[in-house]
């Protein structure tokens, strides 16, 4: 899978919301946040061309004291959200 | 849980500052958020409805404006007179004696619509026009109004 492209992460008051970059309305009544372990993912795989649900687990891994089952099934979730507010194709 | 919406609130002075860094942004034309607080009433609902705000303009009598009032303290509300360069506004839901005076340059932005029950309501249309004069004539009665919207 893959993050499509034009979506940007930014920090507003502390949230790291996503918002579609060159949109000319930020609506803050339905916005995407992300918690900073979720922000993390996001900065990491939106760099890579391509991502697997074993990569995330990698990244969480190796930046957050968890262990592989937890940080699996968060990752499968993350992944999960993330492509049912259609901000990751395959 | 993931992906459940919540309504978060956020530090109003903090929040302030991220809209006026998006409208630094270039090609940001509007903000949309939902108001909090009841000075508004009966127009608009706290945490019901929603205000489409644009980056600060020189606003005229009537516009709804989103500026700090003292040092960290905001209100989006109606401007009722200009004067030397000093702008007076009330929220339609405060008594007579509740105004506030400010500069241009603690404007944060001026609405250009609203959102009122899902509903998008532009300033520039009639319906907020109409809403706006008959606001106005009803003034002298706003109390006993505003106590029978209370109750409603």
């Amino acid at each position: 899978m893959r993050i499509k492209k034009g979506f940007e992460l930014q920090e507003v008051c502390g949230e790291f919301i996503i918002v579609p970059a060159g949109i000319e309305n930020v609506d803050f009544s339905k916005i995407i946040s992300l918690n900073e372990s979720a922000a993390d993912l996001w900065k990491a795989m939106s760099v890579v061309e391509e991502f697997s649900l074993d990569d995330m687990v990698k990244t969480l891994l190796n930046e957050y004291e968890v262990d592989e089952v937890t940080a699996r099934e968060d990752c499968a979730k993350i992944a999960e959200c993330w492509r049912e507010m259609e901000l990751i194709e395959e | 849980m993931i992906g459940t919406p919540v309504q978060k609130r956020v530090n109003n002075h903090q929040f302030m500052q991220e809209i006026r860094r998006l409208f630094n942004q270039e090609g940001k034309k509007s903000v949309t958020f939902i108001v909090r607080g009841f000075s508004m009433h009966p127009f608009l609902e706290h945490g019901r409805d929603k205000v489409i705000l644009a980056p600060p303009r020189t606003p005229k009598i009537g516009d709804v404006v989103l500026a700090e009032i003292a040092e960290r303290r905001y209100a989006l509300h109606r401007v009722i007179a200009i004067k030397d360069g000093i702008y007076t506004m009330q929220g339609d839901g405060n008594p007579k004696r509740m105004k506030e005076r400010f500069t241009e340059e603690k404007i944060v932005g001026v609405a250009d619509g609203f959102i009122r029950k899902g509903r998008r309501v532009m300033t520039d249309g009639r319906k907020w026009r109409i809403y706006s004069s008959v606001w106005q004539i009803l003034k002298p009665f706003r109390r006993i109004l505003l106590a029978i919207f209370r109750r409603m």
